[in-house]
């Protein structure tokens, strides 16, 4: 216990602990262990359903504040699905992309609870998300257009002797897009969180040591609350460039340009 | 990195994924056909 | 520990100031917004009023609850420090921070959004309103043009009194010529038969003079005296004639 509160890392607060597990011979050795970072999606989850569940306003077509918002979020990710992915076609996408705003936006929110834990600040969680996104896109556009698929790496109307060199580049920014959309998502929440920890443990050290450095200590306050606010508008545009991109990955999927 | 622990990778990419295939099974069978009905029904009663 | 004992004991009595600076941020910045124009004019009036903001964002009613609240608060935390049940280090600057922020939207952006929801929810409840008033309206406009029909009960009742009547005497009627034609019928059948009766009674007549002649023709006594009879009365004419 003491161990931990004198440890100080920016990246303490990422760190996933079990918190309970099964270490029993059963079901082939397999560790069940409920880690911070399990349990607090499963938070997001609950709450995500909770309030998908509740602020409904029982159906009345009149809706108040609380069906308000879910009903901002549906219009704007259905704004973002009918633009990037086609008007028609790209509505069977929308369950999907709603979910997973919906999903990142929560647990990005839950980051931003003081004493609570990002699990969107995690790389390999949001690079699974991502591996997903681009591997389901390719698998579709696979099934749609079979070998066609390929032309997606031939940029229009391109001279013939820059087709290798421009193919290789496509080829590569097509895998890139897997970490990229990933990376970005993590890199963003878990920057922001380890700017506020370093930046508040400058400011703890210079108010805590005298009394004019307490007076003093309150300017950097004042970034930091200006951080955090900025940290609360990533945690909604990140959501939104993550959807919008997987959803522009499948229109690719899709259309081939 | 202590978020690199691969200990635990498989942990938290079942529970991101078995929470997330439930949401959308939930959302996509009860609760987004509910907007769906809700703007059908504003729909009709305000332009048609 | 000892080190840490002091250390933490010093940041308890460092706790303290940080309190009256979440207290008064409230405070600067209703200030500021409240009243931007009057800062100018009416300087002096602000603190009062916004230390009366303060106090009426306490829960309970009298000024002894609301000093109570405060300074059980004010104890609760003291106490919660000193003994490590809250230990202020530099997660609580991170949470004073998110704690600010999520204030502010809640201040800020909060209004905005319940107008925007209000608006929100005008536009749908007019849109109802207005639906219903319609059909208020068709409902009336309908009730109207039913209304100049309102006698159509009397009416039809009379008619059907007197239609009750009308076929009552159609009835009646209708039975006395059926009991005519009965009787007609059967005094017919009555003539008919007497005169059927007459014929043949003045048939047999007929016929036993006939065989009552034919039987004296063909006696010759008889046609003697018919004879006799005839020259007397030829000679009578005759006599008569010359004479």
């Amino acid at each position: 216990m003491s161990n931990f509160i004198n440890v100080i890392s920016p990246l303490d607060q990422f760190e996933v602990r079990n918190l309970l597990s099964l270490d029993a011979p059963i079901l082939g050795n397999l560790s069940l262990s409920l880690t911070n970072i399990g349990l607090y999606l499963t938070i997001a989850g609950y709450l995500v359903f909770i309030i998908g569940l509740l602020s409904s306003n029982n159906n009345k077509i009149v809706p108040n504040a609380w069906s308000i918002s879910q009903e901002s979020i549906y219009a704007t990710v259905h704004s973002i699905v009918t633009g990037q992915i086609n008007e028609k076609n790209g509505q069977v996408y929308f369950p999907f992309m709603y979910v997973l705003f919906v999903f990142i936006l929560v647990n990005n929110l839950i980051g931003m609870v003081p004493y609570s834990f990002a699990a969107t600040s995690h790389f390999i969680l949001t690079f699974s998300l991502s591996f997903t996104v681009v591997l389901g896109a390719t698998i579709l556009g696979f099934s749609k257009h079979g070998l066609k698929f390929f032309s997606l790496f031939v940029p229009a109307g391109c001279p013939l002797a820059l087709l290798p060199l421009l193919v290789m580049i496509e080829f590569i920014s097509y895998l890139a897009r897997n970490v990229s959309l990933g990376l970005r998502l993590a890199a963003n929440i878990l920057s922001g969180h380890m700017l506020l920890n370093i930046l508040s443990g400058f400011t703890y050290n210079i108010m805590t040591s005298g009394f004019l450095f307490f007076f003093l200590g309150l300017f950097p306050l004042a970034f930091i609350i200006a951080f955090s606010g900025l940290e609360l508008g990533i945690a909604f545009i990140q959501a939104q460039v993550f959807v919008v991109l997987s959803c522009s990955y499948i229109k690719d999927g899709l259309d081939l340009h | 990195m202590p978020q690199l622990v691969p200990f635990f990778f498989v942990n938290q990419v079942v529970f991101a994924f078995a929470i997330f295939v439930m949401l959308i099974y939930v959302f996509s069978k009860y609760i987004l056909p509910r907007f769906v009905r809700l703007f059908a029904t504003r729909l009709f009663i305000s332009k048609l | 520990m000892a080190s840490r004992l002091a250390k933490s004991a010093l940041s308890a009595a460092r706790a303290r100031p940080t309190l009256p600076i979440r207290n008064t941020l409230p405070a600067v910045t209703t200030f500021a917004t409240s009243t931007p124009r009057q800062q100018t004019g009416v300087p002096q009036k602000d603190p009062k009023s916004a230390a009366n903001s303060i106090l009426d964002a306490l829960p309970g009613n009298s000024i002894a609850s609301k000093t109570a609240i405060l300074s059980a608060g004010a104890g609760l935390s003291v106490a919660a420090i000193s003994n490590e049940l809250y230990v202020v280090n530099e997660e609580s600057i991170v949470a004073l921070s998110l704690l600010t922020i999520y204030w502010a939207v809640y201040t800020y952006a909060g209004p905005m959004y319940k107008e925007f929801a209000q608006g929100q929810h005008d536009k749908m409840k007019n849109i109802l309103n207005a639906a219903r008033e319609d059909h208020t309206s068709a409902v009336k406009a309908r009730i109207n043009s039913v209304q100049d029909l309102s006698g159509v009960i009397d009416v039809t009742k009379d008619l059907f009194a007197e239609t009750a009547q009308l076929e009552a005497q159609a009835y009646e009627m209708e039975q006395k010529a059926a009991l005519a034609s009965e009787a007609k019928s059967v005094l017919d059948s009555w003539v008919r038969y007497e005169g059927q009766v007459k014929a043949r009674q003045q048939k047999e007549l007929a016929d036993s003079i006939i065989a009552k002649i034919d039987k004296q023709l063909s006696d010759p006594k008889i046609l003697d005296q018919i004879l006799k009879q005839s020259v007397s009365d030829v000679e009578r004419i005759v006599s008569q004639k010359s004479s």
